[in-house]
């Protein structure tokens, strides 16, 4: 299968399903069965704990995701112990994540293992250059794509998605959902000398001057945005939004009269949770978006099963994909 | 017990001067905050000692490197106390537990060499190798862990056959799993319990650590804050160039210099004077720091520092929330110049700092109080400093005065922002009954409704 070699060229690569039930799991098992042929050091994490993987009978956590020998792999405290394999602790985080800290360890056989990783991108983005430092040649996080998510899987450099008929059991609905999360995903890269402390920044409404200098506008919320529009343009039409961005925001900045001169700037595509139709309004009117954090989507997954029972003609549903989105689709049952 | 945890916010300053210290782990600043106000001066002798000679080694150009990799090796040390713990109560070992102790041990082994190559020898770690041999079958000396398979041969060949049949088999797979998990089980509870007799080396390694880093750490800060080594006394506590390091930082920041002072407490109360802004409770507060950090085996904040060691520091300086217990502010600082008074009842050799004694009462009272306090003070071990707005104290103690504003120097307008730089906040001996009366001229500066002023000036006698 031909993405495994596309992955191959990334230090980093996130796993993300676009809905529960889309076959992210099956996707990351495929990816770690087929990497074993290369020979390469893998590592895996991922982003806080995933609830794909409650069992909803006996709500426990049941190990899904399939190691393979020598792959190192970083997990909580709580999920190391519960592990169905052997392996070599190698490093214990200082740092505690709801879990308990974080295992650093090396698969000495094959097994399952319930794959429980850092809470924020910026812990996130330490362990990919951790892992860089140990020889890893390319470390997958299991990405989650949640509001409630602090860590981004876009810190990654590359990236595959999963989607399917859990999405829509409609293949024009579907694709068009994924497309949009495409085009997100393919927001251009904001480029900027201040672009490290740019991430940096937790809270607020900042404004990027003509110099390329940083000011807070001081502006608690975007909620609070209206009422302080006196304030918003002060210093240029460079605004970097540190949180969600909302079809009221870009509702109302669809309506100003600068909205050509915009340029809004998110952390990454997943702070984005905006309907197709305010996206497309504010891009008409002339208005801009750049992200800080930009990752290559290789290929996209799709998976004809849906949690209902029905089943989607593979065929028709990949076809209709690929012409959609110009990537790679794959059936995830086939792979 | 007076622990550095129970004062750091009480005061002023010391917080600033713990935040300051450049600790390697969080296992150290734990360490630091429960260290207990050293009133023996045997113990703080050999505190001091200690950090002083830290201080020469880590001003030795030639031993940069070292410190640099030692303070590598200490920031990897975690607080494994709990893990210890269990050892200590033969509980049995899970790996991440051993996991801990292996990488501890493996640290202590490299810190001691580090310690070694710079002949470093008033800390000495317990040599922990035979906790290392346990923990490494391999002889890798890398700190990873898990139950190896030459711990055991049988636990060696049955993962081996594990592997192969994995596919085949399932159920095999899942019994010979399960058959290894008890070998496993039971090589735990071998090397926990070889692990038991190495419980004490392995805690007394771990609170050496911490104390060699914070030792770093003090001499580390007393070399960037330009601290002094204090000398211990018993007669004259003398400071020269004594300064506030938090308040020197705030008005670097602003381009200013702090004055720093030269003062001297004997064992008798000392009554300081001057004008409003001259930095008074400034004094006072950075002996109190002075004394604090003396007393906790910390380099001094001045040129030169003689101390005597004290049983206790009492306060009197009114930023206490006397409102929050339900105290008039009058209320509050006469129960603490009570508990003062006790303490000078009980002969205990105490340092008493009090701000503006009896400010908040009327003036004739509040000068008997005043009075009366200075004669308990010269009866008892005590050295003790008061400041104090009031005239016509009769008590025959020692004065000091803040010179203030140097009137002649004064060229341009004085306002609040250049104030500073009339200002000359070092003491003199006064012993004339004069107060400065500079208060409405400070009022002035500070831009107060002229009126006031004006109306303020008619009512001076003068």
């Amino acid at each position: 299968m031909p993405f495994i070699e596309d992955i191959l060229k990334y230090k980093s690569l996130s796993i993300v399903g676009l809905e529960k039930n889309t076959g992210k799991t099956e996707c990351l098992n495929y990816v770690l069965r087929r990497l074993k042929d290369f020979d390469r050091q893998i590592a895996l994490t991922s982003i806080g704990i995933d609830g794909e993987n409650v069992d909803q009978v006996k709500q426990t956590h049941k190990p899904e995701i399939e190691l393979q020998k020598d792959t190192i792999f970083i997990t909580s405290e709580k999920h190391y112990r519960e592990k169905l394999l052997v392996s070599e602790i190698m490093d214990i985080s200082e740092q505690h994540t709801s879990l308990g800290r974080l295992v650093t360890a090396k698969a000495k056989g094959s097994g399952k293992v319930l794959i429980s990783g850092p809470a924020d991108t910026v812990w996130l983005k330490s362990i990919i250059k951790q892992m860089e430092s140990m020889k890893v040649d390319t470390t997958i996080v299991d990405g989650a794509l949640s509001r409630l998510s602090l860590g981004s899987p876009a810190v990654t450099e590359s990236m595959v998605l999963a989607t399917g008929a859990a999405v829509s059991a409609n293949i024009p609905q579907l694709v068009k959902k994924t497309k949009f999360v495409y085009d997100l995903i393919n927001i251009e890269e904001y480029v900027s000398d201040i672009k490290e402390e740019l991430i940096s920044k937790n809270k607020g409404i900042w404004a990027i001057d003509a110099d390329g200098v940083l000011h807070d506008l001081d502006i608690p919320s975007v909620f609070l945005l209206e009422k302080n529009k006196d304030k918003l343009f002060n210093h240029g039409t460079v605004i970097y939004v540190t949180g969600a961005i909302s079809d009221k925001l870009l509702n109302f900045l669809r309506i100003q009269k600068n909205i050509k001169d915009i340029v809004l700037i998110v952390k990454d595509f997943t702070k984005i949770f905006v309907t197709h139709q305010a996206y497309h309004s504010f891009l008409k009117r002339g208005g801009r978006i750049n992200v800080l954090l930009r990752t290559n989507l290789i290929a996209v997954t799709v998976n004809p099963v849906s949690p209902e029972g029905f089943v989607l003609d593979s065929e028709t549903l990949r076809a209709a994909m690929s012409e959609s989105l110009q990537i790679p689709v794959y059936d995830i049952k086939k792979l | 017990m007076t622990t550095l945890r129970s004062i750091v916010d009480k005061i002023n300053g010391m917080r600033f001067m713990v935040e300051s210290l450049e600790l390697c782990s969080s296992l150290a600043k734990r360490h630091l905050m429960s260290q207990e106000y050293l009133r023996a001066e045997e113990s703080l002798a050999n505190e001091i000692g200690n950090v002083s000679e830290m201080f020469s080694i880590i001003k030795e150009a030639a031993n940069a490197n070292i410190i640099e990799k030692l303070r590598m090796k200490l920031g990897h040390i975690l607080d494994i106390r709990g893990t210890l713990n269990n050892i200590s109560n033969a509980a049995v070992l899970d790996d991440i537990q051993l996991f801990e102790v292996k990488r501890f041990a493996l640290l202590v082994s490299e810190i001691s060499e580090l310690l070694n190559s710079i002949d470093y020898k008033t800390i000495v770690l317990p040599s922990l190798e035979n906790v290392i041999d346990i923990l490494d079958p391999d002889k890798t000396r890398i700190a990873h862990f898990y139950i190896y398979p030459s711990y055991n041969e049988v636990l060696a060949g049955l993962r081996k056959k594990q592997e192969k049949i994995k596919d085949e088999n399932p159920e095999e797979y899942e019994e010979i799993r399960i058959k290894c998990l008890d070998i496993e089980d039971d090589i735990r509870q071998d090397i926990s319990r070889e692990l038991y007799v190495y419980a004490k080396p392995l805690k007394e390694a771990l609170d050496s650590v911490a104390y060699i880093d914070i030792l770093l750490a003090k001499a580390l800060q007393a070399n960037k804050m330009n601290l002094c080594e204090p000398k211990i006394v018993n007669e004259n506590t003398l400071y020269k160039g004594l300064f506030n390091p938090q308040l020197k930082e705030v008005l670097m920041e602003q381009n200013k210099d702090f004055q720093a002072i030269d003062i001297c407490l004997y064992k008798s109360p000392c009554l300081i004077t001057g004008a409003n802004m001259a930095g008074k409770t400034v004094v006072l507060k950075t002996i109190a720091l002075a004394q604090y950090m003396f007393q906790f085996g910390f380099f001094v904040p001045a040129t030169d520092a003689e101390i005597v060691p004290v049983e206790d520091i009492m306060l009197s300086i009114g930023d206490d929330q006397s409102e929050m217990n339900g105290l008039s502010s009058f209320a509050a600082e006469m129960m603490n110049i009570n508990a003062i008074i006790k303490a000078v009842h009980s002969g205990k050799k105490v340092l008493a700092l009090i701000d503006e004694l009896a400010r908040t009462t009327n003036p004739e009272e509040g000068r008997a109080i005043v009075n009366a306090t200075i004669d308990i003070l010269e009866a008892g071990d005590i050295r003790s400093l008061v400041t104090t707005h009031y005239n016509g104290l009769n008590t025959s103690c020692r004065k000091l005065r803040v010179k203030g504003l140097m009137t002649d120097k004064i060229t341009k307008e004085v306002t609040i922002e250049n104030i500073n730089d009339y200002m000359d906040y070092s003491l003199v001996e006064n012993n004339d009954d004069v107060v400065p009366m500079e208060a409405l001229r400070i009022a002035a500066v500070l831009g107060i409704d002229e009126e006031l002023l004006e109306k303020a000036d008619k009512y001076t006698v003068r």
